[in-house]
């Protein structure tokens, strides 16, 4: 064996060592890793009065804002099975609509409210001009409020013009 | 046998006999500055057209998001630099191999040059993203997996680059910058695959090899113009970068052979028995001292050429350590 030889397969055993090593304890700190929990991991472990990021999407038809010359806002967390209400008071990012994802740092209260005290927005990885986002939701293939867009596919292909006008 | 540095400095750095010399044909100094001068400028021109117009065209004529509004046009900048910050890691790992496992001494060299280019980039990509991210988010930094993994390898760079800096011997540098380059590309996949992982504020890629990029194509082109460009802006620095380090090891040894040198021979009689590198670094770091050459086999000899007594004081000679011959071993 040449020393060439002997030293790339001691590089590769190192890679391969190191590359389960990480693996494994990526896989042991999988939990912690999360940057936020969604309501159903807040249901199911008992988080008490610790302060967590709670992840999801804004209930439809959930958003109440208080009256009254406050920033006071009520809305509902929801990741499609658990949802979980929560007030904020403060400014809400550009994007904070229903439907849109939302990150909110705070504390769950003992009768089942999260009250925030910091509420991020999380949008998704599509992007697209107004016009198609205004032609998709015209034809039906889309309510913003409801989820995400219909596969790229669908309205990259011109399909959206045809039918949206 | 007449001195004369430069040659063999050429012939040191290149054209080992033995088997694996496709890979260092490459690896001549005088055919690198050759090649590169030709493909310098095939780098260079595209690099800033392709740049102007990417950059042009998505930050004035490609159409603003439906919810993002003008913000969105912080991608055109924000993720071709995240993509060549990845690559050019990926570029500095195989740089590192090659010079661990084969001893390239050209690839020793790239990958010095490439560690502050790709942080350079590394650091656009953070800049860029945390001005994206106070608009959109409404935060500036979070700790999620993605932002937290790009900023090691950020950290990885600037450690690359510290370290192949640290040792008075340049070989030792280059190795222990390759181990520091090849550990860090676990963080690649952790990068990469962040965003499917785990819960991350950072949204996935709009852009993967299979499926349709959920993006539309009037952004979509604007955004891959752009990449290219600053694809050919990384490769155009690099080589530049390396050109100059390939003509700076030559003039060090232009001036030590003005310096007129002398030429001594410690033949294997007047070494220590198993006399490690360091030893024959120590003799050559004398003051005025190079070098040139220990032999690849048994009993080991080396050459080390010096500048003549009295000329020591007035040209300053810097020290230089040429890459172990051994390469084809």
């Amino acid at each position: 064996m040449t020393r060439k030889r002997r030293r790339l397969w001691i590089v590769l055993a190192c890679g391969i060592g190191l590359g389960s090593a990480t693996a494994l304890v990526l896989l042991a700190f999988n939990d912690n890793l999360v940057f936020f929990v969604s309501p159903s991991d807040l249901a199911k472990a008992g988080v008490g009065g610790r302060t967590v990021r709670l992840g999801g999407l804004v209930e439809q038809g959930s958003v109440v804002r208080e009256s009254g010359g406050t920033t006071a806002t009520t809305f509902r967390v929801t990741d499609g099975t658990k949802s979980v209400k929560v007030t904020y008071n403060g400014i809400l990012p550009d994007l904070f609509r229903e439907g849109q994802g939302v990150v909110t740092l705070g504390k769950l209260n003992p009768n089942g409210t999260f009250v925030a005290s910091e509420v991020l927005a999380k949008h998704d990885e599509t992007y697209m001009p107004k016009e198609v986002a205004d032609a998709l939701k015209k034809s039906g293939h889309w309510n913003p409020g409801a989820g995400s867009p219909p596969p790229a596919a669908l309205w990259n292909a011109g399909e959206v013009k045809g039918t949206g006008g | 046998m007449s001195l004369r540095p430069v040659e063999a400095v050429s012939s040191l750095a290149g054209a080992p006999s033995s088997a694996g010399s496709s890979l260092h044909r490459f690896a001549n100094p005088g055919r690198f500055l050759r090649l590169s001068e030709t493909v310098l400028p095939w780098l260079v021109v595209p690099a800033i057209l392709l740049t102007a117009t990417g950059l042009g065209w998505g930050l004035f004529f490609a159409p603003a998001d439906w919810q993002q509004g003008d913000a969105v046009r912080i991608m055109y900048v924000h993720v071709p630099s995240a993509w060549l910050a990845s690559s050019a890691y990926f570029a500095l790992a195989v740089c590192s191999l090659l010079s661990l496992v084969w001893r390239h001494p050209l690839a020793d060299l790239a990958a010095v040059e490439i560690g502050p280019v790709g942080a350079g980039f590394t650091a656009l990509c953070l800049a860029s993203g945390s001005l994206w991210g106070k608009p959109m988010w409404g935060a500036w930094w979070v700790w999620d997996a993605r932002l937290t993994s790009v900023l090691v390898l950020f950290f990885l760079y600037l450690g690359h680059i510290v370290l192949v800096r640290a040792f008075d011997d340049p070989v030792r540098g280059y190795r222990a910058g390759s181990i520091l380059a090849l550990v860090g590309v676990i963080n690649l996949p952790i990068i990469k695959f962040s965003v499917d992982w785990w819960n991350t504020l950072h949204q996935p890629a709009s852009i993967t090899l299979l499926g349709a990029p959920t993006m539309a194509p009037s952004m979509l082109w604007p955004l891959l113009v752009s990449a290219l460009g600053f694809g050919f802006a990384f490769a155009a620095i690099v080589v530049a970068r390396l050109r100059a380090a390939v003509m700076e090891r030559r003039i060090r040894g232009l001036l030590l052979a003005r310096a007129g040198s002398r030429l001594h021979i410690f033949p294997s009689s007047s070494l220590p028995m198993h006399s490690p590198s360091w030893y024959w670094a120590g003799l050559a770091s004398a003051p005025g001292c190079v070098l040139l050459q220990q032999s690849a086999g048994w009993p080991p000899s080396i050459r080390v050429a010096s500048a003549p007594h009295d000329d020591i004081a007035a040209p300053p000679v810097r020290t230089m350590i040429f890459p172990r011959r051994g390469c084809g071993r």
